[in-house]
């Protein structure tokens, strides 16, 4: 078989992989989950919106305006407090349609539009969280992501679209699925390597200063985090491991258990041991797009049944299953 | 002549255009991570030259900097203090203006002030950062750059207005001119001499102008 004959198979067997909506229950999740963080975000900061947001709060227009290439522009940039408050609801208002999933694919534009807008308005009120939902927004919009546990999901099939709109539309998904992960992996990565710069991390001391940090000390079990450099230093090297490792993981079938398991308890305790309730929240919701379809339904127990509209066949592919 | 309906020409001619566009925007997004994910380390020479392509690429919206307590964590706690002078020329005592919003977020898992508190902090890391390890004459000479109203960084602007507005409500019905903002860095709890300073930055008096609502108070 020449060069180009394999070639043009594998470019085949990536077309044909492409052509089919992949991890829907998953994407699914994840606009469950962002939705909800979001609509929390914005109904939270309600009494703080002016000081956060507004044109004389903390962050004033001028300068908003002077270094406004730091994130971007924003709808949120006005002086008219009316005018604002009208975005601020509309902003909430579009997180609840995308959080139960009415009209997903239209309503994705303005939560996307509307939440990137609020982000950037101030780039001093995001913690980690918020930096991932900021570059991972754009994807969103080319996510099917109301497949399952939505009102879209519930609704009659819409016209069957032509075989090659399906097409491009499943690739779409796909390839925003793509730069989810691979985002994933930057995140991760990046933050095993800058830790590896420091030499409190190296020598096991690094969350030993952390847990005392006043913003930072657990409520839960303080003075036994506090006080053990074992448990410190055990903490530590296990973070840096699921780091590094992670976005080695998260390419095979197994590895993506592995590193969900892994990425819930790490997060889950920043959110039970330092308070980091959001910030742990949301980067737990964003692990839910790493399972395969095929993965969830064995969870549920429901292996080969899946009770939803079909937009895409009923079960995971050959393709998804061998994966 | 060819007798293929026209339908059929249009999907022969996707199904031979699609596998190529899929690897095409498969390399595009392949380039576009490799560009973002060289400009994330903070010790890069790519990153460093602050003049090439990739950091041209990703400036504003794909910045990512992904150092949570990384490279080391910062080893103290901050405190943040406002005063306040009137037209005579007086000065209030220093008040802490940051104690009070962390102590209120740390006594509820999912308090909405919680964002306020992740905004005071970044503005205060980001001046305590670029003060460390400088000479009193360096910190100056910083200080000074940092009055001038058309460079003074936003972090900046940020404590400032805070901390006018916290005055304002502790000191309602009397009027200001200027307001100074101190940065603190104190030893942990739990280490010798916990609370002893570490670190004082006081930032050159400002204009009195003070956030709406001072930390979201109606």
């Amino acid at each position: 078989m020449t060069a180009s004959v394999r070639a043009r198979g594998r470019m085949e067997w990536l077309a044909d992989r492409f052509a089919v909506k992949h991890r829907l229950i998953g994407s699914s999740l994840l606009r469950l989950g962002l939705g909800g963080a979001v609509a929390y975000h914005f109904a939270s900061s309600w009494p703080e919106r002016r000081y956060l947001w507004g044109a004389d709060g903390a962050h004033p227009l001028e300068i908003f305006n002077r270094t406004n290439a730091r994130l971007g522009p924003s709808l949120f940039a006005v002086q008219s407090e009316a005018l604002f408050d009208v975005l601020y609801l509309a902003g909430l208002l579009v997180a609840i349609a995308y959080l139960v999933g009415w009209h997903t694919r239209v309503v994705a534009i303005p939560f996307v539009v509307l939440t990137w807008s609020l982000l950037s308005r101030n780039p001093l009120a995001l913690n980690g969280g918020d930096t991932l939902l900021f570059v991972t927004l754009p994807y969103l919009l080319f996510l099917d992501s109301s497949a399952c546990f939505s009102f879209d999901s519930r609704r009659k099939a819409a016209e069957p679209r032509s075989a090659n709109a399906s097409t491009v539309i499943a690739a779409l998904h796909n390839l925003a699925l793509v730069c989810l992960l691979v985002q994933l992996c930057i995140v991760y990565g990046a933050n095993c390597y800058n830790k590896l710069l420091g030499d409190t991390w190296i020598d096991g001391t690094a969350l030993g200063i952390v847990f005392r940090l006043a913003e930072y000390e657990p409520p839960l079990l303080a003075g036994f985090l506090a006080g053990s450099q074992f448990v410190q230093a055990s903490i530590g090297y296990f973070t840096l491991a699921f780091e590094g490792a992670f976005p080695f993981l998260i390419w095979s079938r197994k590895g993506r258990v592995v590193a969900v398991v892994l990425a819930v308890l790490l997060h889950g305790g920043t959110i039970l041991f330092m308070g980091l309730v959001a910030f742990g929240l949301r980067m737990i919701v964003y692990q839910t797009v790493l399972l395969s379809d095929d993965q969830y339904l064995r969870l549920a127990g429901r292996r080969g049944v899946l009770a939803r509209r079909s937009r895409q066949p009923a079960t995971s592919t050959p393709a998804d299953a061998a994966t | 002549m060819s007798d293929t309906p026209p339908e059929a020409r249009s999907a022969n001619l996707f199904e031979r255009l699609y596998p190529p566009a899929l690897v095409l925007a498969l390399v595009a997004v392949a380039v576009h991570f490799l560009l973002v994910a060289v400009t994330i380390p903070s010790k890069n020479p790519l990153s460093a030259a602050g003049d090439n392509f990739a950091v041209r690429y990703v400036d504003p919206a794909l910045k990512q900097k992904w150092s949570l307590f990384a490279p080391d964590p910062l080893s103290g706690d901050i405190h943040l203090m406002g005063r306040a002078r009137n037209h005579g020329g007086e000065w209030t005592e220093w008040a802490e203006f940051y104690t009070p919003v962390r102590e209120e977020v740390r006594s509820s898992a999912f308090n909405p002030r919680a964002l306020v508190r992740v905004h005071l902090i970044r503005s205060a890391l980001i001046p305590l950062r670029d003060a460390m390890g400088k000479t009193a004459q360096e910190t100056d000479l910083l200080l000074r750059e940092w009055q001038d109203p058309d460079t003074k960084p936003a972090e900046v602007v940020s404590l400032e207005r805070t901390a006018a507005g916290e005055l304002a409500e502790q000191y309602p019905g009397r009027r200001f001119d200027q307001v100074q903002v101190r940065i603190l860095l104190t030893k942990l709890a739990g280490s010798e001499d916990a609370g002893e300073l570490l670190l004082s930055l006081t930032l050159r008096e400002a204009p009195f102008e003070s956030s709406v609502d001072s930390l979201g108070r109606p």
